[in-house]
This record gives C-alpha cells, structure tokens and sequence, in this order.
C-alpha cells in the first residue's frame, strides 16, 4: 500500500459518502487518500453488515491509500492499553493493510470503565515512560509505526510537568512513533487552557509529523466561561485554517485529512474543504523565490 | 504508576457519579471551570453510547419511540455493567440487558440531572 500523498488532502470517510467517494476516485477527481475508524469495521466476520463496510473499503484500497485512525486503544490507561482492541485491529490490518494506523495521546477510562471519549493525561515523566511502554507494545504487534494524535483538552492536570509539545518531543524520540497533528485540537485546546496557538505549533519539529488533521470546533457559552468544544460538525474554522498555513509555512506540505463526523454534511461540502486544503497544500509546495 | 493509577482512577469516578465527586484541585483553573469541563466529558461519553444503541436497536427505537427508548438506553449505559463495556461489547450487552431487566434501573442520571438545575 502507498503511503498518503503529502501534496493531496484526504477526508475521513463516513458510510453515507461511500458511493459518492467511490464514484469521485474511479472518476478521477476524489480525494488523495481516506481515513477510517476501525472500530466500526471489527468483528466484520461475524456481523454481516460490517463486513459488507469492510469489503467496500477494500474496495477503495485498491484505488487509493487508506488510514486506519483508531480511538480505542487508550494507550494512557494506567493499568496499559485495551489489549482486545489491539487483537481486533491487528486482524483488521492482515485482513486490509492500511497505509497508516493512529490513535491518541489520551486515555478512555481502564479495565473496569471503558468510557468513550479521549481523557487527557498528566505530561510527567511517569506517564512518559508508561505512555512510551504502551506503544512500543503496539508497534511491536502491529510490525509498523504508530501515528499519535495531540488531543483536544479541556482540563489541565495540576501535576503536568511538562507543555504537551515537550511530552510529544520525547515520545517521539522513545518510541519512534509519528505525529498526527491536529490543528483544530491545538485551537481548542489553547482555547480552553491558555497560551497562545502560534507558539505552539512553533514547538513542533516538522520532522516529527506524519500527518496533520484538520476540522471544525464550536463554542459553548456556560456560568464558568466559554469553552470551544472539539465537536467535528462543521466546517474547519478560520484560525484553524491560519493555523494550518502558518505550519505548512514551516513544514512544506504534508498529508492532511478533514475531519467531520457529527452533522455529517453532504460529499460535495466534505470534498469542498479538502479542495480548500488541497490549494493550501500547493502552494506550499510552490518554490519560494526570493524578492529581489 | 502510582499517581496516575490514582489521579486516572479519581476522574474516572467523578465521571461515573457526578459533579459531587470532582476534586477541582487535580486540575488548573477555577472549580466551576473544573466542573463544566468535567460535564462536557460526560456528555460526550453519554452521548457515544447512545449513539451506538441507536444505531444497532434502530427498529425498537422505531417501535418504542424516541422518548421510551431513551429512557432505556439512559438506564442500561449508566449500569456498572455497561460501563465496562467498550461500544463494540455494547450493544451486545444491551440485548442481554432488554432480556433480563424488569426495568427497575431507570437510574438517575447525575450528570444529566444535575446540568438541568
């Protein structure tokens, strides 16, 4: 399978958009690459209506590169990752190779509570050395590089030694893992906690990213505050897209998605935004000639 | 991993019992902050396993009614039980759940309860 292209932005595929996707590849004008949660594609052998979903995205990877973008693996649990979901996505890899698999620097509750959602962790060297454990133990079953996403916060652990970035920095050079890093969640995090988005995204080595995601937030007014909340259900918000040109300034391009999973709009409006990235990402490509 | 076993394990348990069960001193910022960042979590994860009951029942949904249905799901997510379950091993378990409750669960809901004050 070939690696996302870093010159084309993908989408994240939902089943509703199969047949316009599908139709806009064989055509010729759909997007560089998809991303997929494998979690709605497990157990594809025993469920006939997931293994349908499944066959279709082999389909696609026949046409174009696939992502495996996981949300179940809860690396940052402190009694170790959610080893049935690690069996269930090393036989979804066998059964359809991806070009790249991810999950997130977060936890989802432990053995006793799965909760579905992306908790944050202390940035400690504790957690470091856990965190570090966790995906070497991945990369190891998996035979391939993890991809770690930066998470959207909207709470900061009082004991955090370290800036997220710095936590990142040295999970990379532990592990050898990737960053995906999402623009929006930067935005929502910096949002939420303080500091500013510029000089976080200032923080990252271009080297350390795989890819970079993009999508929209939305603002929630409440007695304590406003809090932007990271909720994927419309379209990528200005300062993510100021964000995303001031990184690919640094950067050059890389391989992008657009996310949007709640509210999903119709294909034409999904493909529109990765057509909107797609431009970003050619002129960043451009040569730069100096004024003279 | 001696704090994060216990720090983890505390949010964990905020989440599960309600807004009473925060210690807004684990975290930065002001206490009420704390909470409302606390709800915003539970929401999320309330509203994924919803999500995937509504989607895997869709015809009892359908029979039931949105409300009645509701009413179900809200009272099986919030079981110890379904509480160890990933989305996957969810829907699974609600079937086992529709088979054996007397409907005697309809819990309340702290988080929720508690965003309606």
């Amino acid at each position: 399978m070939h690696c996302p292209p870093s010159n084309r932005a993908g989408i994240s595929l939902k089943a509703q958009h199969f047949d316009d996707c599908l139709l806009a590849v064989q055509r010729g004008d759909g997007p560089g690459w998809i991303e997929v949660h494998p979690q709605n594609y497990f157990g594809s052998g025993e469920n006939a209506s997931r293994g349908a979903a499944l066959d279709r995205i082999r389909h696609f990877g026949e046409h174009i590169p696939i992502s495996f973008h996981s949300v179940g693996l809860s690396l940052g649990s402190p009694d170790g990752l959610n080893r049935a979901d690690l069996d269930r996505l090393a036989r979804l890899c066998a059964l359809c190779p991806p070009a790249a698999v991810s999950d997130h620097l977060s936890f989802s509750g432990d053995a006793h509570n799965r909760l579905p959602d992306l908790l944050p962790i202390a940035y400690t060297a504790e957690m470091l050395d856990h965190f570090a454990t966790q995906i070497d133990i991945v990369q190891d079953r998996l035979g391939r590089q993890l991809w770690i996403e930066n998470p959207a916060r909207y709470l900061g652990w009082h004991h955090s030694e370290m800036h997220e970035a710095e936590f990142l920095a040295r999970l990379i050079q532990q592990t050898g893992c990737g960053l995906l890093l999402d623009i929006n969640n930067i935005i929502v995090t910096i949002g939420n906690l303080g500091g500013t988005w510029g000089d976080w995204i200032d923080r990252i080595d271009p080297d350390w990213v795989a890819e970079v995601h993009l999508s929209g937030h939305a603002t929630q007014y409440t007695s304590a505050g406003t809090f932007l909340i990271d909720d994927h259900a419309s379209t990528v918000g200005a300062s993510v897209w100021d964000g995303f040109a001031r990184f690919l300034a640094q950067a050059g391009p890389k391989p992008t998605i657009i996310e949007w999973d709640n509210d999903v709009p119709e294909y034409a409006v999904l493909i529109a935004e990765a057509q909107k990235a797609d431009r970003l990402l050619t002129l960043a490509a451009a040569p730069r000639h100096a004024d003279s | 991993m001696p704090i994060a076993d216990k720090t983890q394990a505390r949010m964990i348990h905020a989440i599960n019992e309600g807004p009473g069960s925060v210690d807004p001193g684990l975290f930065e910022g002001p206490p009420e902050r704390v909470i409302e960042a606390f709800r915003i979590h539970a929401t999320t994860i309330h509203r994924a396993r919803l999500r995937v009951l509504e989607h895997a029942f869709s015809e009892l949904r359908r029979a039931m009614g949105d409300a009645a249905f509701r009413k179900l799901c809200d009272a099986y997510v919030e079981t110890p039980k379904a509480r160890k379950l990933d989305l996957n091993g969810l829907a699974a378990g609600f079937a086992t759940f529709l088979r054996e409750s007397d409907f005697k669960a309809l819990a309340t809901l702290a988080w929720e309860k508690s965003s309606q004050v």
